[in-house]
């Protein structure tokens, strides 16, 4: 909180001298216009956002109970109260149930789409729901298509006059984050900077920490720990103030990593374990995933190979049950290795005769299968080095971001 | 148990907001950027409007209503820009106005809202001493009372002022 000084004091009696604030002062106390048309809108949605949790509740205990619902092809559906709940019932699966928050999101675009087009909604609802999706796809590591909801989501708020900075600095805070995701480190910092500035000016501090945190993750892609750790360790400390206990986690997550990097495994620890009590604390499954992964690389690096073999599995077995392919398969090669270090050779072929991948785009597709070919080779020629693995996972963990490189195997 | 932030009535959350910053964003669209009298009551309206509709959880809701009246502006002079030019307050985002400016207009702003809430004689004499740069011993005439007495009343009401002024802007006075 700010400290008013006499210097403050003087500045504030000389604009008392400036006609501006009398004319503001006047202008705020004549009363405001009666809102009839507002109170008659905030009914309406008020009435339409209460039927829809109704009729939505029930169908969203679980993926396939929503799936055969059909809802975008049920016209009791087709009001903007029920694009609104599926955007904030979407939101808070986005780690729990990340498929469950994509079919959401997805029922949410088709609706919205239908009731713009006979203009029953403004274009900003269906950019918001474009949004949801975008964040939905990121979860499941689809990026590519996450990209495509992010431009649908530009070309409605770019139509409506009511779409605000705030919406679009959504847009950017997603892209950011998928920009990461495909090593595109100086776009995701500009996409990043920009949310976080626009979030800030309308003055909301949760996303604004959520576009900070980005800085932080591209310092630690750019292999600069150090910076990385610093930043990340101030924006705790401001989340932590703020009682923002998601991004407090999350700094400390990423902070984490930077620490492994930099050898500091003490402070990396303390960190993941604060990380995950609060997952648990949240009850957000996909992230204390993650967190324990990160775990087990740590105990890796420490030589503890039974608690990264016992973290790094339990990680696998969780991703492959939420359908996050990709994570899935990098956390079983990461497991391989770890079986190869810890001199229980026999346990790797049948890991890694089954590890799949999944890339929207057939030319990744096929790269991969390229990839995953070569490892096959080596595990059934036998006595697979822990070097196939990693450059096979390297490949992997690269390809979204550099989608047509090819794979050459170790020479 | 207080209901969900998110499952909070529109129109409650319209009722306290509107009382709180309806006037405040209709003076920020006159005064701040140039909307004309007749036009600024629609503006206000799509602003609220915006807001029922995406019911954001941020921190700070007189900075969001703010920050969408700039945008509403924003656009309310694109579309008119055959008619008169865009001003450069228009055009600028949260990263371009100069940190002076946006430093004045905020002080302004809640100095603006300070003055309306302080009682009708503390401001009548504040404005008379301050803006109209009367003498103690003037506005003593015209409340038929002493100087002594005015000075005294510019002190309380001085005192007041800032109590309202820190309130605003969350400073320690």
């Amino acid at each position: 909180m700010k400290q008013f000084d006499e210097h403050d004091w003087e500045r504030f009696e000389a604009a008392l001298r400036d006609p501006e604030p009398w004319t503001l002062a006047d202008a705020l106390l004549a009363p405001p216009a009666d809102p009839v048309a507002l109170r008659r809108l905030a009914a309406q949605l008020d009435e339409e956002r209460a039927a829809a949790r109704a009729l939505l509740a029930p169908l969203l205990a679980s993926l396939p109970r929503f799936e055969a619902a059909n809802i975008a092809s049920d016209s009791q559906f087709q009001t903007r109260g029920v694009v609104d709940v599926l955007n904030e019932s979407a939101r808070p699966l986005r780690n729990a149930q990340p498929l469950l928050a994509l079919a959401a999101a997805t029922a949410a675009v088709t609706i919205a789409t239908n009731l713009t087009s006979v203009d029953a909604c403004g274009l900003r609802v269906l950019g918001a729901a474009h949004v949801e999706r975008a964040w939905a796809l990121f979860f499941v590591g689809r990026y590519r298509e996450a990209e495509d909801a992010l431009r649908q989501a530009d070309h409605a708020f770019d139509a409506d006059r009511q779409a605000t900075d705030w919406d679009r600095a959504h847009v950017s805070l997603v892209r950011a984050n998928v920009y990461v995701e495909t090593h595109r480190l100086d776009a995701a910092s500009d996409e990043a900077l920009s949310a976080a500035a626009a979030f800030d000016s309308f003055g909301d501090q949760k996303y604004y920490l959520a576009a900070s945190l980005v800085e932080g993750g591209i310092r630690l892609m750019q292999r600069d720990y150090r910076g990385g750790a610093e930043v990340l360790d101030r924006l705790a400390e401001k989340a932590a103030r703020a009682g923002d206990r998601l991004h407090v986690a999350r700094a400390r997550q990423t902070a984490g990593n930077c620490y492994i990097e930099l050898g500091e495994h003490e402070t990396a620890a303390a960190y993941f374990h604060e990380a995950l009590a609060i997952w648990d604390e949240l009850g957000l499954d996909t992230e204390r995933v993650r967190t324990n992964w990160s775990l087990g690389v740590l105990a890796r690096s420490r030589g503890n190979f039974d608690e990264a073999l016992a973290r790094i599995d339990e990680a696998r077995r969780a991703f492959e049950t939420m359908g996050i392919v990709n994570d899935a398969a990098l956390a079983r090669l990461d497991l391989a290795e770890v079986l190869l270090l810890a001199n229980r050779p026999g346990e790797v072929a049948p890991l890694l005769r089954d590890v799949v991948v999944s890339f929207t785009s057939e030319g990744m597709m096929q790269n991969a299968r390229l990839a995953l070919a070569y490892l096959r080779e080596a595990v059934e020629a036998g006595g697979i080095e822990a070097a196939v693995i990693r450059r096979v996972r390297e490949y992997l963990e690269e390809l979204p971001a550099n989608p047509t490189s090819s794979f050459f195997p170790l020479a | 148990m207080a209901p969900h932030a998110a499952h909070r009535p529109a129109a409650e959350i319209l009722e306290e907001l509107y009382r709180e910053h309806a006037a405040l964003l209709c003076a920020t669209a006159h005064h701040r950027y140039g909307i004309p009298p007749e036009d600024v009551q629609a503006l206000v309206h799509d602003v609220f409007a915006s807001m029922l509709e995406r019911n954001p959880q941020v921190d700070d809701t007189r900075a969001f209503l703010l920050g969408a009246m700039q945008n509403a502006a924003r656009h309310y002079w694109r579309k008119r820009r055959h008619e008169a030019p865009l001003l450069e307050e228009h055009e600028r985002t949260a990263d371009d106005t100069t940190a002076a400016e946006l430093e004045r207009w905020t002080t302004n702003l809640s100095l603006g809202a300070t003055l309306a809430q302080l009682g009708a004689k503390c401001r009548e004499t504040l404005r008379r001493y301050y803006l109209e740069d009367e003498k103690p011993r003037d506005i003593a005439e015209h409340l038929e009372t002493s100087a002594a007495y005015v000075m005294q009343l510019l002190s309380n009401c001085r005192k007041r002022a800032r109590e309202i002024y820190c309130r605003i802007t969350r400073a320690q006075p």
